[in-house]
């Protein structure tokens, strides 16, 4: 279920209904059952994949910190994990009648061989609870991310690694035989084996107690709002709000229903209304000009922040009108004067997770010159790989390594989202714009690389752009925005200059109620000029 | 990535605060006020007073020019493409047609043009035409090429196989031509499960009627439209009571007939009612087509290929018996790969009919084929015009 489509309109005061109906424990459940409800709407089976990462997770997090599972822990885990595979695999709910619904040979094969799984689980769990500590924990900590990437791998990165095995023996003049596997990719699969992977190395580094509430920790997993397309939450800032009773007031919700708001305005009014002229330029074969790529490019950049951050607004304001916080994943990006400052402002729930379980433990700051910069790149070059299984999404995180890098080694000073310009003179100012300019023109040929659809499309363009400044390079052949792009892009950079000067993310509460309602109202229109584009997927459901 | 050895993780197990803007934390941080509830309620009567002043702007600053044929500016197009289709029929269709709109014509027999019934030259060939603007580019193009040959045209905009074939059938004794060409365009065929152009051409309304056929047990069933001209169109809008009539119709046996789109309703005076009409055609529009068609090809559970099949064999049959040379021109447009091609030829070629198939020389996945508005670049229909007067050629040798 898409957070812009109609069932999600009638799913979400549903739940909000029931859920100020409800008491904590009768809460959980119900967003348990409505988190799978809304995971399952794309397709069931998938919900056994989300179910097996979090029966082990929620058994490897109480081994690492506790070493041992009481009979109870261990009978939720093993009947979570077989009741799922029945309902999701065994029972094939796209069937026509009931009767075949469970006529489905394969799908009861794969129950067998979780049934096999969970009897070596229950039989090796005597020989492991003995084990020494610190083996211990370092065993089950290996399973936990043996499992998760294990997932990540297989869904994600398998055909990937094949079709280029085959590129490469194919380059060397030998046959290879054509092994591709017919392998659907589960929606959001990054978001979640990511955010499980941290509750279990967090037990390990003693940050955090496991929790023994296998339904609270599986909504934890699956949590609606930000299941599908992050933020990628901790356990240490989810777990316990899900744990402990929540409160509701009318400010939250006031801010909740803007965020919602605020979200669908990027989405719908703003990103699905650009696409159009963005796909005619890079899904057309036929010739495009220097200033076609340009124009492109830069509402590509558009597209992309108004598309993810407007998920990651509805999501945490779907969140917040239950009293759950989620953590900011944007903060006005585009305003960035360096790399470095540009990843504490977008996507911050992976930059984050990326410095906190990759950067530091590969070595971090520490070190000489070279270890940081290979640390940096290296860094980069996964959380490139983590965007998507293709050549692109790898060279647009060497590109990221690479000015993260460079700006480094020019001694290019770090500022950080939040961070005070008090006292600084004009000349300073129209300096920082000049870098703010540049950085986006930088960060503007990073898309290039995520955007292209091919390796000839990025040498072409990138070949164009370096090279054809004759007088038809500055024609405009693509196709022009929709009015509500045009018009929702104009009211979001004011919206967004407006909070950046004032440095107050809430600011239009300062506004009488006529010009707040005013504001409303706009984004409301734009979001019903946009209902008339074609509905576009969330580009980050396909990480 | 920030350059921090700093982790953010911490053991603290209770939730986090919410955040609360500077100007609220001055005041003491977020409470909940007696009288949120009330200023909430103020907040929403303001929000609908400025939806209402937009709605109501609008309709001033840009309002629909009510002549048929009037050129609107672009925003006054944007905002009147949601009105509902029986809206926009009630002022593109006049009294006369004169002052009818061109494309309210389009497609009936009885829309004012004069057409050849022989050819314009004494040695030479008249050729009739049946289809949509593709096969009237393509065969523009064919008398330019040859120009002994003078042609006849029988059109709708968009026209679906049904309407070809119907205007055949009314036209077959109304003229010499020597050859006849069939076009049938991939993005149409869905349409044969419709009796009207006016339940598959929101944003802009055609007007014009035709049969529609289905093949049960081996035999043609024909549901017929009942208005077959523009006078009677134009009788049946203007008479309340035959309207109903027509409208029942229509919903009764055209797969495509939505009345959330069809029928005017007081929303087609408010702008945002207009826009969201709209929103709601093209989702329903993507439905149905959807149903017909997928990446994969035409849907055969829905019927349609049967019926085509069924319509192009029989249309050569009486074409031959006429006397005459059927040549089919296959369109696979854009989107629609060479799924036609694939449902229509082996028909063709097992019953001999003379056919060009586009997805030969235009294929849809190069976008340098075709023009920004989806049709065919001039150089497409340049090689169809060739393929068509080989197949002509070819015919005269055998004579």
């Amino acid at each position: 279920m898409a957070f812009n489509s109609i069932e999600f309109l009638i799913f979400l005061p549903t739940v909000y209904l029931l859920y100020r109906l409800l008491n904590l424990r009768m809460q959980n459940m119900m967003l348990l059952a409505a988190s799978y409800l809304f995971y399952g709407w794309w397709d069931e089976r998938f919900l056994f994949l989300i179910v097996l990462s979090t029966a082990i997770d929620f058994s490897s997090g109480i081994m690492i910190d506790e070493g041992k599972l009481t009979r109870l822990d261990r009978a939720k885990a093993s009947a979570w994990t077989l009741l799922s595979a029945i309902a999701f695999l065994g029972i094939n709910w796209q069937a026509p009648d009931w009767a075949s619904k469970f006529q489905n040979f394969v799908g009861w094969q794969y129950c067998g061989y979780v049934l096999l799984l969970v009897i070596a689980g229950n039989a090796l769990y005597p020989l492991l609870s003995k084990l020494p500590e610190h083996r211990r924990r370092g065993v089950f900590l290996f399973i936990s991310m043996a499992a998760n990437l294990g997932l990540l791998g297989f869904f994600k990165y398998c055909n990937f690694f094949i079709d280029s095995a085959e590129s490469v023996i194919t380059s060397m003049g030998m046959h290879a035989t054509d092994f591709r596997l017919d392998i659907v990719l589960p929606v959001g699969i990054s978001f979640y084996t990511f955010q499980t992977m941290s509750y279990t190395i967090d037990i390990y580094r003693g940050h955090l107690k496991p929790t023994h509430r296998f339904l609270d920790f599986a909504l934890f997993v699956s949590f609606f709002p930000q299941l599908v397309a992050g933020p990628i939450e901790r356990a240490t800032h989810l777990l316990p709000s899900i744990l402990h009773e929540r409160r509701i007031d009318w400010e939250q919700s006031s801010r909740g229903c803007f965020l919602i708001l605020m979200g669908l305005f990027k989405k719908i009014g703003v990103a699905d209304s650009v696409a159009i002229a963005v796909n005619s330029v890079y899904l057309t074969q036929g010739d495009v000009t220097q200033l076609d790529i340009i124009v492109a490019t830069v509402l590509f950049a558009i597209q992309i922040y108004c598309d993810f951050s407007g998920y990651s607004d509805i999501a945490r304001g779907c969140s917040k009108i239950m009293g759950i916080e989620l953590m900011t994943n944007f903060k006005l990006p585009y305003v960035s004067r360096t790399p470095s400052e540009f990843w504490t402002r977008w996507h911050i729930s992976l930059s984050s997770w990326l410095r906190d379980y990759l950067y530091i433990p590969l070595g971090g700051n520490r070190g000489n010159k070279f270890m940081v910069y290979r640390n940096l790149s290296l860094t980069m070059l996964l959380g490139g790989l983590w965007h998507g299984a293709a050549w692109n999404f790898v060279l647009w995180g060497a590109y990221q390594g690479a000015i993260l890098c460079i700006y480094r080694l020019l001694g290019i000073g770090v500022r950080r989202a939040g961070q005070e310009e008090i006292g600084i003179t004009i000349k300073q100012r129209i300096l920082g714009m000049l870098n703010m300019i540049f950085f986006f023109g930088v960060t503007c040929y990073g898309w290039l690389l995520f955007r292209a659809v091919s390796f000839e499309q990025i040498v072409g363009f990138t070949g164009q752009l370096l090279t054809d400044f004759g007088a038809s390079s500055m024609h405009l052949t693509m196709r022009k925005p929709t009015l509500a792009g045009m018009l929702g892009v104009l009211v979001l950079i004011v919206y967004e200059l407006t909070e950046y000067n004032l440095k107050d993310t809430c600011f239009y509460k300062r506004f009488p109620v006529p010009i707040r309602a005013g504001l409303y109202a706009l984004m409301i229109f734009i979001i019903f000029m946009g209902t008339s584009n074609a509905p576009v997927q969330f580009i980050y459901f396909q990480f | 990535m920030p350059p921090s050895n700093s982790s953010t993780s911490n053991s603290n197990l209770t939730p986090k605060a919410p955040e609360v803007s500077p100007v609220e934390a001055a005041k003491g941080g977020v409470k909940a006020s007696k009288s949120a509830p009330i200023r909430a309620a103020w907040l929403m009567l303001w929000v609908l007073i400025w939806l209402l002043v937009m709605d109501i702007g609008i309709n001033v600053l840009f309002p629909y020019p009510k002549a048929p044929d009037a050129k609107p500016s672009r925003l006054q197009q944007y905002f009147e493409y949601g009105r509902s289709t029986e809206g926009k029929i009630r002022y593109m269709v006049g009294d006369t047609n004169a002052n009818t709109a061109s494309v309210s014509l389009a497609g009936w027999m009885d829309d004012g043009k004069t057409r050849p019934t022989t050819a314009a030259n004494p040695d030479g060939t008249l050729i009739a035409v049946y289809g949509q603007s593709f096969t009237q580019h393509a065969c523009n193009t064919w008398s330019k090429q040859n120009d002994s040959l003078t042609m006849r045209m029988i059109l709708g905009p968009g026209a679906p196989l049904n309407h070809s074939y119907a205007m055949y059938l009314e036209d077959r004794d109304k003229h010499d031509a020597k050859v006849c060409v069939l076009g049938i365009l991939a993005s149409s065929l869905p349409y044969l499960d419709t009796i009207a152009g006016m339940t598959w051409s929101f944003e802009r309304p055609y007007t014009f009627m035709f049969p529609r056929y289905s093949v049960v047990d081996g035999k043609l069933n024909v549901i017929d439209p009942t208005i077959h001209s523009m006078q009677q169109f134009r009788d049946t809008l203007n008479d309340p009571a035959k309207w109903e009539k027509l409208i029942s119709h229509v919903s009764e046996h055209d797969a495509f007939f939505d009345p959330t789109t069809f029928n005017a309703c007081i929303t087609d005076q408010s702008a945002i009612g207009r826009m969201l009409r709209r929103a709601w055609g093209q989702r329903h529009m993507q439905a149905m087509q959807a149903k017909y068609h997928t990446v994969d090809g035409f849907n055969p559970q829905t019927g349609i290929i049967d019926t085509a099949r069924y319509l192009v064999v029989d249309w050569a049959k009486k074409v031959r018996e006429d006397g005459r040379l059927p040549i089919v021109y296959v369109i696979n447009d854009r989107g629609f790969a060479d799924h036609l091609y694939q449902e229509l030829g082996d028909t063709l070629k097992q019953n001999n009919i003379p056919f060009v198939s586009t997805h030969e020389y235009a294929p849809t996945a190069d976008l340098a084929n075709f023009q920004s508005d989806g049709h065919f670049v001039h150089a497409v229909d340049e090689i169809t015009a060739q393929k068509f007067e080989a197949i002509f050629k070819a015919s005269l040798a055998q004579e």
